[in-house]
């Protein structure tokens, strides 16, 4: 029996050091994913917990037919938007897939990055891309999540999720080329 | 024809998951930097967390709510049991109602007694309760 096997059962006989264990192994991912949907960091702390609450009650239902990560990327998510919709706070509605053209905020990018790194920037021009777009990045690059497994967590079609993949990413580089050719214009 | 920075995303996709290199005619192409250094950012972990003290509330919760499961399951064991015992007294009674016969002229004829017996009863618990109250309250 392997270790994954052991937490569950013994979070199943209410072992509470098992449950402190399966808090410790993944408060990251269940963090990362409900901030992606949640920019407001109470927001995703309340979702973060209500996630582990619910994977409490629910893990007699978990069959191992996915990795238990994926399960829990799903409770999260599903919880997330759950809670978006309750507070109605979902900063990219209305956008639709023919307006690929993201906002630089208040202040011009030169401005940005007189102030912040091009990694800062970078965060930036990523927390304004639709929350979808958001989402598979971060299951993808950051949890490094395969395709299929961010469609088992996520429920969108592989196709779709590496379409999200391919814009996101391309226009983030589009956006830093052309802030890096406008800033090298002026020097 | 494919797209050059399909071409890109794909070759950088493939090296992440299984370390293959990035062929020669990309590595010229001037998006590949760029795609690079967006690809490392994406996987870095970002800033902001959790707050060190939400593992311990986490588990206070689950520990509470285990607790909470029990107490209910020692409730319905109390309420089961207690429900056997009433059933079984109802039963025997109604099976050896003879065998009873002197204990219900016992009842019979100190009715009066038992009444007054249980409204005394019920009138203490009554004025306890109340001055209970009116001690919380001030």
């Amino acid at each position: 029996m392997d270790e994954e096997h052991r937490i569950i059962l013994g979070i199943i006989k209410g072992d509470s050091r098992a449950f402190s264990l399966l808090v410790d192994r993944y408060q990251k991912l269940v963090f990362h994913v409900a901030k992606k949907v949640l920019p407001e960091q109470a927001d995703a702390e309340d979702v973060a917990q209500e996630v582990f609450i619910k994977i409490h009650k629910s893990i007699g239902t978990f069959k191992f037919q996915s990795k238990l990560s994926t399960w829990i990327a799903s409770i999260t998510y599903f919880t997330a938007i759950n809670h978006q919709k309750k507070n109605k706070r979902d900063f990219t509605e209305g956008y639709t897939e023919d307006s690929l053209q993201m906002d630089d905020g208040q202040e011009n990018p030169e401005e940005l990055m007189e102030k912040k790194s091009a990694a800062q920037y970078l965060r930036q021009l990523t927390d304004q891309l639709p929350e979808k777009y958001r989402i598979v990045l971060t299951l993808f690059h950051l949890e490094e999540f395969s395709i299929e497994e961010i469609g088992e967590t996520t429920g969108i079609p592989e196709g779709t999720i590496k379409n999200y993949l391919f814009r996101a990413r391309r226009m983030l580089k589009d956006k830093i080329t052309n802030h890096i050719n406008r800033d090298y214009d002026e020097r | 024809m494919k797209d050059k920075n399909f071409e890109i995303q794909e070759m950088l996709d493939q090296r992440l998951r299984t370390g293959t290199t990035v062929p020669q005619e990309l590595t010229e192409s001037e998006d590949i930097n760029v795609y690079e250094f967006i690809y490392s950012e994406l996987a870095k972990e970002p800033e902001d967390g959790l707050p060190m003290s939400f593992k311990a509330n986490v588990v206070r919760e689950f520990q509470a709510q285990n607790k909470r499961k029990s107490d209910w399951l020692f409730y319905w064991i109390v309420v089961g049991i207690s429900l056997f015992g009433i059933l079984s007294v109802i039963l025997t009674i109604t099976f050896f109602w003879e065998a009873f016969s002197p204990l219900w002229l016992l009842i019979d004829r100190f009715k009066g007694l038992i009444a007054i017996a249980l409204v005394g009863i019920l009138a203490f618990k009554l004025l306890e309760n109340r001055s209970f109250l009116s001690s919380s309250r001030s």
